[in-house]
């Protein structure tokens, strides 16, 4: 079994009275990709909110690497070698696409130079690999939403991540940009980057996850390959509600 | 026995302030912008009353609805003409538009006013209530009764006229607003009116009991900015509460450090009270 | 650009002084506008504050060479001063965003005024006198013109160098989008203080020159809002963010007003509020960006291009 990077060990986070994400535990292990899914609602994005340091959990702890980093702030998390994309893009939309994606190279990566043109090369070399190389003087307000979704894509591996996290990244995209997304990820992954992946579409979380923990109401009601996971009970009834499983269980 | 008259000078002193501020508070809240015209609107609504009283002898406090009136028409103008070109632009294009258009328009001011400090001094100027040794002017407290019953007034128009209830609706989601019919630029242009509306009014009243110049109009805003920021935006009861608080401070204030430092202290208020809380006391988004 | 330095250097040798003083006042500007191009352009944070580092500076200088402290010294005491001051007020003040740090800025310059209207070591109200320069007219112009020009001359390198370099990269980045930028790697916190120390040291320097030649020091003078506005006004007219936006809105700015102020006296306001309101809604990205545009779609298109300004922020 290869090493854990990434673990959360009983992260807890609340709203006032909301309680979003419930003594949640979790490990990635190295080189896999594990997928995270669950109802709307469910604390995924939130859970990812605490690893990354733009909210700080209620109780429990977030190792990287055997470091606890819950405390730190986001920019730290980033230059240790976590990289985050959000739901909603998050481009800087006046400057270049390469600008954007030289942003990343330029403070995310954790020996972190401070040549502008050797950022540059290496924002070129991340264009490259999601296919808007030809985009690059482009002023990213200009890109379609598949396009800003592989720029930030772009900007993530910029930073040099050990592990990426991908929240909800086809949100918004056809059946073929999703397959043309589901091979970037598998790429990145062959060159070695561990993948967290926040994901709807039960296709993209089956061809691509090694491993899925499901999440419901804040609380983790799963754990294992997708096709264990997706036939468990507890999730179908999470996903279709109570009266569907039952119904179903009257049919057979 | 000194406490208790400063206590009744800040009083008074903190009604005004509060009405002076509520148009400020309005725009702001509703609009989001940063209205440099609204100390403008307090100076010209008192110099519509000071020159009715002066060349027609109509009594101050009759001529505060024809202020309102027209510098209603006044503000919808430049906001339908005008500020409605950049409501959705970064807020500083607001601030230096408006800015602008107050050099415009004070540069006139003192063209066409002349740069003299007037006060407007109807026969029961002078006219004062004592008891226990406790000197009112009668003035300041007719200005503060009338203060109160203006902000009153816009509290019962935000509340229960269509037109208020649309513009609250606008604040809080503008795109839901839009979706139920209200027609925004319309619903922007007067609010903008009604603020400077109330603004002259608020003028009005001042140039009763004190003087004004065509260059008061950056102490009114620089107030107006304070009394916000430590009431809270958005609601009326933020305004009083933050002209009461600067009325206090500044008259107590002065009472321990002297006069000259009276202004000192309202901009050493705004920057411990954004340090500490900048939605204000009371502040909330919406208008209500 | 060099040209340009050239020309400003070999100038006074061909101008007689009122020309020279013209250009010394146009540089002042230049410089308020650049510095305020660190925070306000490049971090995106509107800073009202150049107007009360200027009088920071000025008032340093004065105090100091009362005190028999020799010019250039306090002019660089001045913008240490101002830098440190800028630094502790930064911590708190570039907590809060968008208005309540405008207001805030604002508030600073305001409250330095009135502190030096009431403290004694500044003189009060009645104002500060400085020692008079030893010289005659001649000396007196080009002391100052070129001590201004040195002011001027630094700013536009320390601007020049930050945009091309990975602070620059890292302020536009926050000013774009802070949390992004966050997520990125960027300290914002200890990008945006060093922003806002950079905007507060040329200011100072340059009031120092200011008080200097000018000999006597009222509040009112030094600390007007009215720097401030005029700073961001320049930058926005030619171009905020960019090297060569202030520089160029100042120069255009100042020579129309001193056109304006000898054919207008009286209008001289009216004047500039009529322009500030035609550059907000005409203009809004800056004459620098207007220049690129038309360089792309052709002059033909100046209508049309400022048509579409006007509308883009409509409801």
């Amino acid at each position: 079994m290869s090493e854990v990077l990434l673990e959360g060990r009983s992260v807890s986070k609340r709203f006032g009275g909301l309680t979003a994400v419930s003594a949640v535990d979790f490990s990635v292990y190295k080189g896999e990709i594990l997928g995270l899914i669950g109802p709307n609602g469910a604390g995924k994005t939130t859970l990812l909110n605490c690893i990354t340091g733009f909210d700080s959990p209620n109780d429990g702890e977030v190792l990287f690497r055997g470091t606890r980093i819950e405390s730190l702030k986001p920019h730290v998390i980033t230059r240790m070698g976590i990289a985050r994309t959000f739901q909603i893009v998050q481009p800087f939309p006046n400057l270049t696409v390469l600008d954007n994606v030289t942003m990343g190279a330029l403070f995310g990566s954790p020996e972190a130079q401070k040549e502008v043109k050797w950022a540059h090369a290496v924002a070129e070399e991340k264009l490259e690999m999601v296919g808007l190389i030809d985009k690059a003087d482009n002023l990213a307000s200009q890109l379609t939403l598949a396009e800003r979704k592989r720029l930030e894509f772009a900007k993530s591996l910029a930073t040099d991540p050990e592990i990426l996290l991908l929240d909800e990244v086809n949100a918004g995209l056809n059946p073929a940009e999703v397959q043309n997304a589901i091979s970037l990820i598998q790429k990145v992954r062959d060159r070695g980057v561990t993948i967290l992946i926040i994901e709807h579409l039960m296709k993209v979380i089956m061809d691509l996850s090694d491993r899925v923990i499901v999440l419901h109401h804040g609380e983790k009601i799963a754990e294992g390959v997708p096709r264990d996971v997706t036939s468990d009970e507890q999730v179908i009834k999470a996903y279709l509600g109570e009266k569907y499983v039952a119904m179903m269980e009257k049919l057979n | 026995m000194l406490y208790v008259q400063i206590l009744i000078n800040s009083i008074l002193l903190g009604g005004i302030y509060a009405c002076i501020a509520v148009g400020f508070s309005l725009v702001w809240g509703v609009m989001n912008i940063l209205n440099v015209l609204h100390g403008t609107f307090l100076m010209l609504g008192g110099y519509i009353t000071f020159w009715l009283f002066k060349l027609y002898g109509v009594d101050p406090f009759l001529s505060l609805p024809i202020s309102a009136i027209v510098m209603f028409v006044v503000g919808y103008t430049v906001q339908r003409g005008l500020i409605n070109k950049i409501v959705r632009a970064p807020m500083f294009m607001s601030l230096i538009l408006t800015f602008g258009l107050q050099m415009l328009v004070v540069r006139l001011a003192i063209y066409f006013f002349t740069g003299d400090y007037r006060t407007v001094q109807p026969s029961y100027a002078s006219f004062s209530l004592s008891y226990f040794g406790l000197t009112i002017p009668f003035v300041r407290v007719a200005i503060f009764v009338l203060g109160v019953a203006l902000t009153g007034i816009l509290f019962w128009f935000m509340a229960k006229t269509r037109t208020g209830r649309a513009i609250r609706a606008t604040r809080m989601d503008l795109d839901s607003a839009q979706l139920m019919g209200v027609n925004i630029g319309n619903i922007y242009a007067i609010t903008y009116g009604l603020g400077a509306a109330v603004a002259a009014t608020s003028g009005s009243l001042v140039s009763v009991g004190f003087a004004i110049s065509p260059v008061s109009d950056v102490e009114f805003l620089s107030k107006s900015f304070i009394i916000c920021t430590i009431g809270g935006l958005g609601n009326i009861s933020g305004a009083l509460a933050g002209g009461l608080i600067l009325g206090l401070a500044e008259n107590f204030g002065a009472l321990y450090f002297g006069p000259g430092l009276q202004n000192a202290i309202g901009y050493l208020l705004l920057i411990l009270v954004l340090f500490v809380r900048p939605s204000g006391l009371l502040g909330r988004k919406g208008f209500q | 650009m060099g040209m340009g330095l050239f020309a400003l250097i070999l100038m006074p040798s061909f101008s007689e002084n009122d020309g020279i003083r013209k250009w010394m006042d146009i540089l002042m500007i230049a410089i308020l506008a650049m510095s305020w191009n660190f925070i306000g352009g490049l971090t995106g944070y509107p800073s009202f504050a150049p107007a009360a580092f200027f009088g920071l500076g000025a008032y340093v200088t004065a105090i100091l060479m009362n005190a028999g402290f020799n010019f250039f010294l306090t002019l660089a005491i001045g913008s240490a001063f101002g830098g440190l001051i800028a630094l502790l007020l930064g911590i708190p003040i570039l907590r809060l965003r968008g208005h309540y740090f405008a207001i805030a800025t604002f508030g600073v310059a305001e409250f330095f005024r009135e502190l030096a209207d009431n403290l004694r070591i500044t003189g009060g109200g009645d104002g500060i006198n400085l020692p008079q320069i030893v010289g005659g007219p001649d000396y007196f112009t080009r002391f100052f013109y070129f001590s201004m020009l040195g002011v001027a001359v630094l700013t536009f390198l320390a601007q020049y160098f930050v945009t091309r370099h990975r602070l620059g990269y890292g302020l536009v980045a926050i000013r774009e989008n802070e949390d992004a930028a966050a997520m990125t790697g960027i300290d914002t916190t200890k990008y945006k203080i060093i922003a806002f120390v950079l905007s507060s040291i040329f200011p100072a320097m340059g009031g120092g020159v200011y008080a200097y030649r000018a000999a006597f020091l009222e509040p009112i003078d030094v600390f007007d809002i009215i720097f401030s506005i005029k700073a961001i006004v320049m930058s926005m007219l030619g171009g905020v963010g960019t090297v060569m936006g202030p520089l160029v809105g100042s120069f255009l700015m100042e020579y129309l007003a001193d056109y304006l102020w000898s054919e207008f006296t009286e209008f001289h306001s009216l004047m500039l509020g009529l322009i500030i309101v035609l550059v907000v809604l005409f203009l809004p990205r800056g004459l620098m960006a207007l220049f690129q545009e038309l360089r792309l779609k052709g002059w033909s298109s100046l209508g049309v291009i400022l048509r579409s300004n006007i509308q883009r922020f409509r409801v």
